[in-house]
């Protein structure tokens, strides 16, 4: 049936050269659905099975808990932004690789599902729309199309937006997610109820803002944070300034882990990002090193750069800068997309640890509460430079 | 000298519960129709032949003897008339080669001067007899003798590394196949060792055949300088340098064979060939080969007179209406057949694999669990599952470029940057390459195997290596 259909098309181009154009995706359909009718031409005459629709299939798996877990929490409203996403960002490719004549590949499958997950709940769509446009074009497709990006796609689409739209990007964009008020009154944060997968709160970002519905804007756990960080740091600041600020890092601690709090859509459920990460890791999709050295980067440094009374407290602190923000998002599904990252296995360690420790420098000593985008794009540049030195040391003996 | 402190090969990979891996049984094929004899057999030159088109030869005869270079003596291999000599493909070299029809009589000419206790041999008819029963054109660089037969003089002999395992895809068991020949195997270890004038002999065991390595051990015991290793069953740990750098500690340098660090390197088939050699006179007329792959009726070892035609193995043991692909060796280092009624099995040729020949489009093949395909990755069911993973000639998806996902950084048996290699290589920059090793490839061919992208990766490094080869 499906392979009528694919015949037919391939006989109307020949019928109608004008059609030409287009062999790109009907070629691109063809061979998602069925594999490719190409044998080995050369030494070795056997190929393993993996192919890169299948590994890059496996990161969707891998994110699409979070992904529904991005509906559960900010409602219906999430489907139709990744929809959008998925099909503005999927046209501009499409109509690049049928411009430069070349096949579509599955980068795209990945970079429409990242890019929503990192922006606010209240974006509105036509912003989303400029940013997955700006992000395909300037991220990846000027660069030569998937494989040859030195950025990552979603990072630049949202680096874009935060730079443009602050407005939308910071402070009350962020609003509470779904289980609200009565499951806070009974201290029983998740859980209850189906949350946005039946209740409504609006399609468009200015019914969600008007407040309209009960969604309120609420500050996310890192500016809070930063805040009560301040606060304690001024001069003349109290014992219970202190204690306040230590107790909302201990209180909001369950809260980071299982999800309930104001964040960017996908980037709140630590749990489920673990064991999207897990599940990578376990199927050698995503590299080992580099999540692991991000996490260890941000863990050292957080030690180091928020001060406490006592080592439970730095604890407390260390395990609330791993779970809060993007930082987990970042370094599992951000820092381990290879195209962008370094190629030798030592320079994964190095560019890990990298992103970890300035996206604590970022959020310690800058203005912004959250830095792990802008930690990620940076290293992005000197992924480069670390392959070098990674190379120049391995191989410093050998006679050119 | 540098040492590497090494145990075991650097990444590889492990194959395992392949379909079509040969079973411990044997079948002697009949005597073939007719005969291919390649002029140019394993380690050495083109040998000039001593025959002429008609003559009449006898099987264990010689039919071809270098003047001058490298080379050890070619045997006609069945009784019978030349009908050809001509000019045909092995293994990818065009080589001049006897075209033999067989009358199909068994017997064969045998070498006098063989004894039956090994020990008794004095250098020079050891030499003498192993150079001519055609013995010491196997392994990698051949054996040295008194005559030129190998491009490693007697004298500069330090090891005698021998692999007693093999590890790619379609491997023999090689312990059950040899256990009942562990008398003649030692016998013919120490009348090596002797002839080398004590040399240590390493022997490489896989770790599946530990009973193997131990009744090894026990008929070594009295012998001195004989160490019997188990080693991980990583494809390429049985590659001649591999081998020599885990056993004896002795890196070989980049783009060198073993013999560049005096190593002598030869397989377990090799040693029986020498045995019989020393002790019955037998010239090298058969041997035994493993049929591998999906294509074959039946994995098995079967005996062939050298120089039988790949049309008539198919013939007696392929697979009917089936189409296949018929490989000289192993399916990631073998080569193509191209016209199977003149590529004829060698002397050096351990394995041939047959795989099935795979053009279908499988539906929706991504998003399938992958019961029956093989990968690094764990990323289909079959890695969870103790179920035969299947290996055929499709490509399994289509060339990307690359995405930088370091499989074969992590599978490359060499510390080498198998993704940047290829980046320089495909790019014409194979200078730029020479500094990142690119001469250390031994071409195991795993690079290519687990890229996600299909890149070709070890063909780029091959053309980059001819590259740098053009220019010296």
């Amino acid at each position: 049936m499906l392979r009528k259909i694919f015949d037919l098309h391939y006989k109307m181009l020949e019928k109608y050269p004008s059609l030409r154009p287009f062999k790109p995706l009907i070629d691109a359909g063809d061979n998602f659905f069925y594999g490719t009718p190409h044998t080995t031409k050369e030494k070795p005459y056997i190929r393993e099975g993996v192919d890169i629709k299948r590994f890059m299939i496996m990161v969707l798996f891998a994110v699409l808990p979070a992904a529904i877990a991005s509906v559960y929490f900010y409602g219906q409203r999430a489907i139709l932004v990744i929809l959008a996403s998925y099909i503005i960002g999927g046209l501009t490719e499409v109509i690049f690789c049928i411009v430069r004549k070349e096949e579509i590949t599955e980068g795209f499958l990945i970079t429409g599902i990242l890019y929503p997950l990192i922006l606010p709940p209240t974006i509105p769509l036509w912003m989303l729309s400029v940013g997955i446009i700006f992000g395909v074009i300037f991220g990846k497709e000027v660069f030569g199309g998937t494989g040859k990006n030195p950025f990552n796609a979603a990072l630049v689409a949202r680096c874009f937006l935060y730079i443009s739209f602050p407005l939308y990007m910071t402070g009350g964009a962020f609003v509470e997610p779904y289980p609200n008020s009565i499951a806070i009154e009974n201290n029983k944060p998740v859980f209850q109820g189906l949350g946005g997968f039946t209740s409504h709160r609006g399609l468009f970002s200015h019914e969600i803002k008007n407040g309209k519905f009960d969604a309120m804007c609420e500050a996310t756990p890192l500016a809070k944070m930063k805040e009560l960080r301040l606060k304690v740091a001024e001069q003349g600041s109290t014992p219970e300034d202190y204690q306040k600020y230590m107790n909302y890092v201990k209180t909001s601690l369950p809260n980071l882990f299982w999800g309930y709090r104001s964040g960017s859509m996908g980037e709140t459920c630590a749990v489920l990002l673990i064991l999207g990460g897990i599940m990578l890791i376990a199927m050698k999709v995503a590299n080992w090193r580099t999540i692991l050295s991000t996490i260890l980067g941000g863990a050292v440094c957080s030690f180091f750069f928020y001060d406490a009374n006592c080592l439970s407290d730095k604890l407390y602190l260390m395990a609330f800068t791993l779970l809060s923000g993007g930082f987990l998002f970042g370094a599992i599904f951000m820092t381990t997309d290879p195209v962008t990252g370094p190629i030798t296995q030592t320079g994964r360690y190095f560019y890990g640890f990298a992103i970890g420790c300035i996206a604590l420098l970022i959020r310690r000593f800058s203005g912004y509460a959250e830095g792990i985008m802008f930690s990620i794009l940076l290293m992005n540049i000197f992924a480069a430079l670390i392959d070098e030195i990674v190379i120049m040391v391995r191989y410093r003996g050998v006679k050119k | 000298m540098s040492i590497c402190f090494r145990k075991g090969v650097r990444g590889g990979y492990l194959f395992k519960n392949i379909q079509g891996t040969p079973k411990a049984n044997f079948e002697e094929m009949k005597i073939p129709k007719y005969v291919v004899i390649p002029f140019t057999q394993g380690f050495g030159e083109q040998t000039k032949p001593l025959v002429n088109v008609g003559d009449k030869v006898k099987a264990g005869q010689m039919i071809g003897k270098g003047d001058k270079g490298i080379s050890s003596p070619i045997h006609a291999t069945v009784n019978g008339k030349v009908r050809e000599i001509r000019e045909i493909e092995y293994r990818g070299k065009k080589t001049l080669a006897a075209i033999v029809d067989s009358d199909s009589s068994t017997e064969v000419v045998t070498l006098d001067g063989a004894k039956k206790d090994l020990s008794k041999f004095s250098q020079e008819s050891m030499s003498r007899l192993l150079y001519l029963s055609g013995v010491t054109s196997l392994g990698a660089t051949g054996l040295p003798t008194l005559e030129a037969s190998s491009s490693l003089s007697m004298d500069k002999v330090k090891f005698l590394v021998v692999s007693a395992l093999e590890t790619q895809p379609f491997a023999i068991p090689t312990g059950l196949v040899y256990q009942s020949k562990v008398s003649e195997i030692c016998q013919a270890l120490q009348a090596l060792q002797k002839f080398y004038k004590d040399i240590p002999v390493y022997v490489g065991v896989s770790q599946k055949d530990k009973k193997f390595a131990q009744s090894l051990r026990d008929s070594l015991s009295q012998s001195k300088n004989i160490e019997i290793h188990v080693l991980s069953h990583k494809y390429p740990q049985d590659f001649p340098e591999i081998l020599t750098e885990t056993l004896t500690g002795v890196c070989v340098p980049d783009g060198e064979k073993p013999d560049s660090v005096g190593s002598v390197v030869l397989d377990i088939a090799d040693l029986m060939a020498v045995y019989h050699a020393l002790s019955e006179g037998m010239p090298l007329v058969s041997r035994w080969i493993s049929l591998g792959g999906s294509g074959y009726k039946e994995n098995k070892l079967v005996r062939v007179r050298i120089g039988t035609p790949a049309s008539e193995i198919l013939a007696q043991f392929g697979k009917p209406g089936v189409e296949t692909r018929f490989l000289l060796g192993d399916p990631l280092t073998g080569d193509v057949a191209q016209d199977l009624a003149l590529t004829p099995v060698g002397r050096e040729i351990k394995s041939t694999s047959c795989i099935e020949e795979d053009a279908k489009r499988h539906f929706l093949f991504f998003m399938r669990p992958g019961l029956r395909a093989d990968s690094y990755s764990r990323i289909f069911a079959s890695s969870y599952l103790p179920l035969e993973k299947k290996l055929d000639t499709n490509l399994h998806g289509e060339h990307r470029p690359c995405i930088q996902c370091s499989y074969c950084e992590d599978i490359c048996p060499r510390p080498l940057l198998p993704n940047m290699l290829h980046r320089y290589c495909s790019h014409g920059m194979a200078e730029e390459a020479k500094g990142l090793r690119l001469m250390g490839c031994i071409e195991c061919g795993l690079c290519s195997y687990v890229c996600p992208s299909k890149i070709s990766i070890m063909r780029d490094i091959q053309k980059g290596k001819e590259e740098l080869k053009k220019e010296l």
